[in-house]
């Protein structure tokens, strides 16, 4: 029976996962890390909520404006309201700190989101790993006999 | 192997650059007009139009909208032109679009034609004069505008 060789096939089970976890946790790691904490802060202030909005306007990898749930329909109607008010040179009030949190949350569990499909694909990345070194043990055992 | 890689690859691309294109208007919202008689003149009409545009896109907004709204009968003939201007269309927002034109002669009688009005009886309790379109007699023809990125323009605002 002829051997078939799935070396290059595990190599790739390896590779693009991982190159996968690297640009998605990447990614959110950024947001985790260096976004959202400069974002909590600015909204934090009612002097620079406005600066807060403009930096969440810009959407998560994982937490894009374009498609909509139920749960998403406060966060669409919050942008709508904040560009125009924004737009026409109007303040944002200290009151309206709850919708902004909307956005951050939203931001939260995109790059959450974002981590955990990185260690996902970490795991698969492993697991090919793993067959690639069982592959190469059983060929060396059939190479000894 | 290598062919394959750049096939791959070029597909990627086009597909990306496809749906990361801001979507443009195609269509009027919800079109209506409304006739009524040029007070002082003769055989003269005013079609006040009313409809929306609307900005289907997430994050683009259009800036200093302006084209015409074509009004076409049934077989596809041009009855009249309504030349239009909006400031600016944000994300998810419908811009309205009402404006005004006289017309009067034979495009006034096309027009009225198409859309049963009776101009001797306008202003009367039972013909106010208001109608609203079907799709298929309303065109949106020669639509400019610029585009923006929303949070470069609320970058703006904010500064």
């Amino acid at each position: 029976m002829e051997n078939i060789n799935d070396s290059n096939l595990y190599k790739a089970f390896i590779i693009v996962p991982l190159v996968i976890a690297l640009f998605t946790g990447g990614v959110s790691l950024y947001s985790k890390l260096s976004i959202e904490p400069a974002a909590a802060t600015l909204i934090s202030s009612a002097e620079t909520m406005k600066q807060g909005y403009v930096m969440l306007r810009e959407p998560q990898l994982f937490a894009g404006y374009r498609y909509w749930d139920s749960d998403g329909t406060a966060v669409k109607n919050t942008i709508r309201y904040f560009d125009f008010m924004i737009n026409s040179g109007g303040e944002i009030k200290a009151e309206e700190k709850v919708y902004l949190e909307l956005l951050l949350d939203r931001r939260k569990g995109g790059s959450m989101l974002g981590l955990k499909t990185a260690v996902f694909m970490l795991i698969i990345s492993s697991m090919g790993g793993a067959m690639l070194f069982l592959e190469n043990r059983k060929k060396d055992t059939e190479k000894g006999s | 192997m290598h062919k394959l890689y750049l096939r791959g690859i070029l597909l990627l691309a086009a597909v990306s650059l496809i749906t990361s294109c801001a979507k443009t208007p195609e269509r009027v919202i919800s079109p209506s007009v409304k006739a009524a008689v040029v007070q002082g003149e003769d055989k003269s009409w005013s079609i006040f139009f009313t409809g929306g545009i609307k900005n289907e896109n997430d994050s683009t907004a259009f800036i200093n909208i302006e084209g015409d709204i074509l009004l076409v009968n049934d077989s596809g003939d041009e009855l009249i032109s309504i030349p239009f201007k909006i400031p600016a269309i944000l994300p998810f927002e419908t811009g309205v679009i009402k404006e005004k034109i006289d017309i009067k002669g034979e495009k006034a009688e096309k027009l009225f034609s198409m859309l049963a009005v009776s101009p001797d009886k306008l202003g009367a309790p039972d013909e106010p004069g208001n109608r609203f379109l079907d799709d298929k007699n309303v065109k949106l023809d020669s639509i400019k505008f610029e585009k923006k990125d929303i949070v470069k323009l609320l970058g703006e605002k904010v500064k």
